[in-house]
């Protein structure tokens, strides 16, 4: 996983992630699919080319692996619609894996798109000036 | 003879007392079972009665099972949330703004003393949250929460759930354009 999100490697991607990849939590207008999560994965990271995936917490039981990472990266690409901002990004991810014969079958994240949206100032944080770049 | 007696009496007493503590003992389990719900509760059923019972009511579960130290970080809270008044609190909070507000743990990953719970949790949106006036909105939304033990009891935790989902129904933010 590290090899992929911060070694930007499509080839370990493709290794790690079985053809009948699914993606549970895809965001709308996203496909569930391998490549779908592929383009979102490699999409999202050239947004943020220093970004940087630390996982915190690993649990595994059975054929299923949850990670708990953190996330931070400088938005210096467009991203979903949303033209680069130069924010510091820093952000609470969690992934549930299904791995079938060393590689992933299902996925599902979860991570905390306010924060994100409000970090990138699209969003206005409470008491906050949305366009205030600090 | 005299010893006797009193050996005897003191057997009596003994064994009196060993069957009043014994009849204590039994009340307090049944009290103890009716509030648990399993008088041997293991990790993931503590887990999953701390994220669904406050919402049916049942707050109990919370002075049970949480640590008197207990941590929450939700990136939505400004503030870590700490102990079980900061819990109770932090959820009072969405009690009071949806009725019929319920969480259902759909599925639990443990390793150790630590608990993964994805879950979702649905409500009618009636009064105000986070600055935005009842819309009358049903919302449904999922979430991770990672939950770790320690002597049978939660001491830390991390939530993630889907606030901006949660916004995006209530209408307070639009639909992110689709690609």
């Amino acid at each position: 996983m590290e090899e992929v999100q911060n070694g930007k490697s499509e080839a370990v991607y493709d290794e790690l992630n079985d053809p009948a990849f699914v993606n549970l939590s895809s965001p709308p207008g996203i496909p569930s699919d391998r490549g779908g999560g592929k383009t979102f994965l490699f999409g999202f990271l050239n947004a943020f080319p220093d970004s940087r995936f630390t996982i915190d917490d690993m649990i595994a039981e059975g054929d299923q692996v949850v990670t708990k990472k953190t996330f931070t990266g400088t938005h210096t690409g467009e991203f979903a619609g949303i033209p680069a901002t130069g924010n510091k990004v820093t952000l609470q991810f969690v992934d549930i894996m299904r791995v079938r014969n060393g590689r992933i079958v299902e996925h599902w994240l979860s991570m905390d798109q306010l924060s994100f949206m409000q970090q990138l100032g699209v969003i206005p944080t409470p008491g906050q000036d949305a366009r205030d770049p600090t | 003879m005299f010893r006797r007696r009193t050996r005897g009496r003191t057997r009596k007493a003994a064994l009196l007392l060993t069957g009043l503590s014994a009849a204590v003992l039994s009340v307090v389990g049944l009290r103890r079972r009716r509030t648990k719900g399993s008088p041997m509760a293991d990790s993931k059923t503590i887990v999953r009665q701390l994220l669904e019972d406050p919402w049916k009511g049942n707050w109990g579960v919370i002075d049970e099972y949480l640590a008197p130290g207990y941590i929450g970080h939700d990136p939505s809270q400004p503030q870590p949330i700490r102990g079980i008044d900061g819990l109770k609190a932090n959820f009072q909070q969405y009690i009071d703004a949806f009725t019929g507000a319920h969480i259902t743990v759909i599925e639990q990953i443990a390793e150790d003393d630590v608990i993964a719970s994805r879950w979702t949790a649905s409500g009618t949106h009636t009064g105000e949250i986070a600055g935005i006036a009842p819309t009358g909105k049903d919302v449904t939304i999922s979430g991770i929460t990672i939950s770790k033990l320690e002597g049978g009891r939660v001491i830390e935790e991390w939530v993630n759930w889907d606030t901006f989902g949660m916004l995006v129904q209530l209408g307070a933010i639009p639909m992110p354009a689709t690609a």
